[in-house]
């Protein structure tokens, strides 16, 4: 499958970004879905597919409330440098992506992280991608 | 200007270890004389305050609200030991970024300190054997990355004090 160059994460507060601006590793937080049978948590993203993934993002609405999804922003991430952090880290097994399209969202897609990776594991690898792969915070 | 600064903090430590009067700071009161009484004196309460005690502001009034024991502990014990080892860099010229803390859903306690271009986190948990920490490092030309995490136990004081003697040289 293809995918393009850069995917979006949203930020749902600003307890997940530092004084001097930079992404937490907590906002990216692994979740389990109970519709998956291949043992893998997510973490949601958008694929920048074109200019208005990155509008989607930002703009998207709680439960059809008045209220943004994402309070605090959007994280803009490089999915080649993602690649290099799952090489470097040694956890091709444990990490990856996937697209994963929703009725109301073309774009969606999500990080994807093993459920047997050790916390230690899943630190270092969320922290190589907060360290290396963040190319641009939008704040609100 | 600064060296001004400086006697006189030496001087209020000097004056103040037989009858501490405790600098005020707007931290959590529930917080504040338990690192006050526990750092050892206060020279390193003073002391830091001219340093980068200001790192761990941010942290403190979320400890007390730990719902994890184990994890208040060692959480009080790392903050108390990263304002202690400060203090040795008391001198050093650096302006240090401001430490992170976030209660994750299993209790265990995530603490970030970012940096340009490393990183350093402790994962504290509920078993204290499980607490790990792990230090990222980039390469600014190449963005090569190294990495380096371990277990740490109960062994948080002497990994603080390299912790800090690592950011104070590469800060």
């Amino acid at each position: 499958m293809n995918y393009p160059e850069k995917l979006i994460r949203g930020i749902s507060n600003n307890d997940f970004v530092d004084k001097e601006g930079r992404l937490l590793c907590s906002a990216f937080q692994f979740d389990e879905n109970p519709d998956r049978i291949d043992d893998l948590l997510e973490a949601s993203i958008n694929w920048h597919d074109d200019s208005d993934a990155l509008q989607e993002a930002f703009e998207r609405k709680k439960n059809n409330s008045a209220e943004y999804q994402f309070k605090a922003g959007i994280a803009v991430l490089s999915r080649s440098k993602i690649d290099e952090v799952i090489v470097n880290a040694k956890c091709t097994k444990e990490f990856s992506y996937e697209r994963n399209i929703m009725p109301d969202n073309k774009y969606h897609g999500n990080l994807l992280l093993a459920k047997s990776t050790s916390k230690q594991l899943k630190n270092a690898v969320v922290g190589m991608i907060a360290l290396l792969c963040v190319e641009d915070l939008v704040k609100r | 200007m600064a060296t001004k600064i400086k006697q006189s903090i030496m001087s209020r430590c000097q004056n103040t270890d037989n009858n501490p009067t405790p600098i005020v700071f707007n931290w959590s009161s529930n917080i504040k004389p338990i690192i006050y009484d526990n750092v050892g004196c206060n020279n390193y309460y003073t002391m830091a305050m001219y340093s980068n005690i200001n790192v761990v502001e941010d942290i403190l009034p979320k400890i007390s609200v730990l719902k994890d024991n184990s994890v208040q502990s060692q959480t009080l014990n790392l903050t108390k030991s990263i304002i202690k080892n400060l203090c040795f860099y008391a001198d050093a010229q650096v302006r240090l970024p401001k430490i992170s803390l976030t209660e994750q859903s299993d209790n265990s306690v995530l603490i970030e300190w970012n940096f340009e271009n490393f990183r350093i986190g402790f994962s504290l948990e509920p078993d204290e054997n499980e607490t790990s920490l792990y230090i990222i490092e980039k390469d600014d030309g190449t963005n090569y990355l190294k990495t380096e995490t371990r277990k740490i136990g109960s062994d948080i004081e002497a990994v603080v004090k390299q912790i800090i003697s690592f950011v104070v040289r590469n800060s």
